[in-house]
């Protein structure tokens, strides 16, 4: 059965805009709440030493065609041997959340910034707009996807095209997001007036580490122990011929 | 003069590709940007800052003092101003000064790169080579991935005339940047000072690379024929090779000729002559 | 060439014309849908107006996109020369004669002249 239903047009800008504006809106708050709450991020020595470390790392297993072999072996020894780089040790990290209290603060604010906000306003969409559908999605679909898509609303003869109003939400909340990287992205796009900040500027890449260096530590090992060196500058006579 | 908007470009370019001319940015701001400050919108303090940088390099010590106050006044607590702050005491001569600031910046935030950079700078404006580059060595082996301290260390062991570790570290700068003409030809400026047969091989191989990597780059045109006679002066070549040598060396000179002429230098036969050893 | 005001307005032009002609056609085939009638094709103004939009935002993207970069890896360094390229501004020093020079060579000039 096609959708033949005429859908009271007042719908259109009291309940399916305004879902759209909200959604918009509150993941904006939600962005600059993350920026504000997650401002106080302190970098342990270690952790940072240990990035630089990896990073210098991949530096050399992808580029080591650029250098001579032996300064490529030799480099390799240094990250590799008995106490080498990569074979340090490090104190094993309690992967134990509840008792690591810097984490679970760090948890809750992730949580309180997106989980929490999408519950409390889902709940008072379903409670507002309740009772009626909302639109329509413009291909057809199976009625696998009704549960998912008419939340509230108990019809079973209902196409599963159309949509009510909580479904509506969690469509947008999750739909927007290429739209905030749009928007947001926008402002923070290669600016350099934005890097005058409080704190300074990291010069490697990476600012935190998971918990357990171990791991990358010992992939980098291994991906540096069964590399060979293959060199990629070009010959010399070959400079007649460009 | 120019509009501001020009000037900001410049500005732009000149923070972009790190030229130092310093008295022409001093000139922008005493020209435009000093009665202009507010409307130089979002790049206001990082043109503050190149200014101050610019000002403290040609002393004009009230313009930097002036940069520093303004932004003080957004920023109160900032280390960045403050290591700006110690720039301005190291002109004035003032080291202790400066390296109280950067103390105190460190001890306050043990993993702040730029104020160890700068204590660093210190020990090499005050002339100790040597306690410069062991701080420089302690810095990396914690941040190994900084290529500005790399290089600064490859600069500070060639004035040292270690050439051998100046090589290693441009092997690291190499490691990061694979695709920059100019690192290969500084390894091969290395290589060829260090001197013997397998160093001016490496060096052959380098220069030829920069100019395949960059044919405008006429060091390594040079270096391709230095190092190339001189490989063929010495007793280990063998025939074939030497045939292949000889006519690089002629395509070299013939190319070397001809960008000159492009550009019309005159007396060029002289000075490739004195080229000979 | 930067994007100025004058671009980004022609793109946002450009995308509420687009969308008005999306929402005139399905205005359009809702009111065929509710006469029963036959639908063969958009009315030619909707279909003019959806290429001009189109025009517009691609002129208007173009600008404000900016310029492209060269393929080659290498190619943004060619003009780089090693003066510009070993400045290191985390390492600085002011321990040279630049400033200091010059402060006194103008102050020696105009004692000359005096």
């Amino acid at each position: 059965m096609s959708a033949d239903l005429i859908v009271d047009p007042q719908i259109r800008f009291w309940v399916f805009l305004p879902i759209v504006v909200i959604t918009f809106l509150v993941g904006i708050l939600r962005h600059y709440a993350s920026i504000l709450l997650s401002s106080q991020k302190k970098v342990e020595m270690q952790q940072l030493a240990d990035s630089q470390l990896l990073l210098r790392a991949r530096a050399l297993r992808e580029n080591s065609g650029y250098i001579p072999k032996n300064s490529f072996l030799m480099r390799k020894q240094a990250f590799n041997k008995e106490d080498g780089y990569l074979m340090q040790k490090r104190p094993p990290v309690t992967q134990n959340m509840m008792t690591d209290p810097s984490m679970m603060t760090d948890m809750l604010k992730g949580n309180l910034t997106n989980v929490l906000p999408m519950i409390i306003i889902g709940g008072w969409i379903n409670w507002v707009f309740s009772g009626f559908i909302t639109t329509k999605v413009p291909f057809p679909l199976t009625l696998r996807f009704k549960p998912m898509l008419q939340r509230g609303i108990e019809l079973s003869h209902l196409d599963a095209s159309w949509v009510s109003s909580a479904s509506w939400y969690f469509l947008n909340v999750f739909g927007l997001r290429s739209i905030y990287t749009l928007v947001l992205g926008e402002n923070n796009a290669a600016d350099q007036s934005r890097q005058m900040q409080e704190q300074m500027q990291m010069t490697g890449a990476a600012s935190g580490m998971p918990a357990d260096p171990k791991v990358p530590f010992k992939a980098e090992w291994e991906a540096l122990e069964i590399m060979e060196h293959q060199s990629k500058l070009f010959d010399a006579e070959d400079v007649l011929q460009e | 003069m120019s509009s501001l908007k020009e000037n900001m470009e410049k500005l732009k370019l000149y923070r972009e590709h790190n030229i130092r001319y310093s008295r022409e940015i001093t000139q922008v701001w005493n020209e435009t940007i000093s009665s202009n400050i507010d409307n130089l919108g979002k790049e206001k303090h990082i043109i503050l800052e190149q200014v101050c940088i610019a000002a403290i390099d040609c002393y004009q010590l009230k313009i930097a003092e002036k940069c520093i106050h303004e932004l003080y006044k957004e920023f109160p607590n900032s280390s960045r101003i403050r290591i700006l702050e110690s720039m301005y005491h190291e002109a004035d001569e003032n080291f202790n000064r400066a390296l109280q600031i950067l103390n105190d910046i460190v001890k306050k935030d043990i993993t702040n790169s730029a104020a160890r950079k700068r204590k660093i700078a210190i020990c090499k404006a005050l002339g100790r080579n040597t306690e410069a580059i062991k701080e420089l060595v302690e810095y990396l082996k914690i941040f190994m991935a900084d290529v500005e301290a790399w290089q600064e260390l490859s600069e500070l062991y060639i004035s040292e005339h270690e050439y051998s570790k100046a090589a290693f570290c441009v092997e690291e700068l190499i490691l990061h940047n694979p695709h920059n003409h100019l690192l290969h030809q500084r390894y091969a400026d290395i290589r060829y000072s260090q001197g013997g047969m397998e160093n001016i091989e490496l060096a052959r191989t380098y220069y030829n690379q920069s100019y395949k990597l960059n044919p405008k780059n006429i060091r390594a045109l040079y270096g391709s024929y230095l190092t190339t006679t001189a490989l063929l002066n010495s007793q280990k070549v063998s025939g074939k090779k030497k045939d292949a040598a000889v006519k690089v060396v002629d395509w070299c000179l013939k190319e070397i000729k001809k960008r000159y002429s492009e550009v019309k230098v005159s007396e060029i036969e002289e000075s490739l002559s004195a080229l000979e050893i | 060439m930067p994007a100025t005001f004058i671009h980004r307005s022609i793109l946002t032009v450009g995308f509420l014309s687009l969308f008005h002609a999306a929402y005139s056609a399905a205005q359009h085939r809702s009111y065929l849908r509710l006469n029963d009638l036959d639908f063969t094709h958009l009315p030619l103004d909707i279909f003019i107006q959806t290429l001009i939009s189109l025009f517009i935002i691609m002129y208007g993207v173009l600008q404000v996109a900016g310029d492209f970069k060269e393929i080659k890896a290498s190619a943004d360094l060619e003009d780089r020369t090693w003066e510009t390229y070993r400045n290191i501004p985390s390492f600085y020093t002011f321990s040279h004669r630049g400033g200091k020079c010059s402060q006194l060579a103008s102050k020696s000039g105009l004692e000359e002249i005096e």
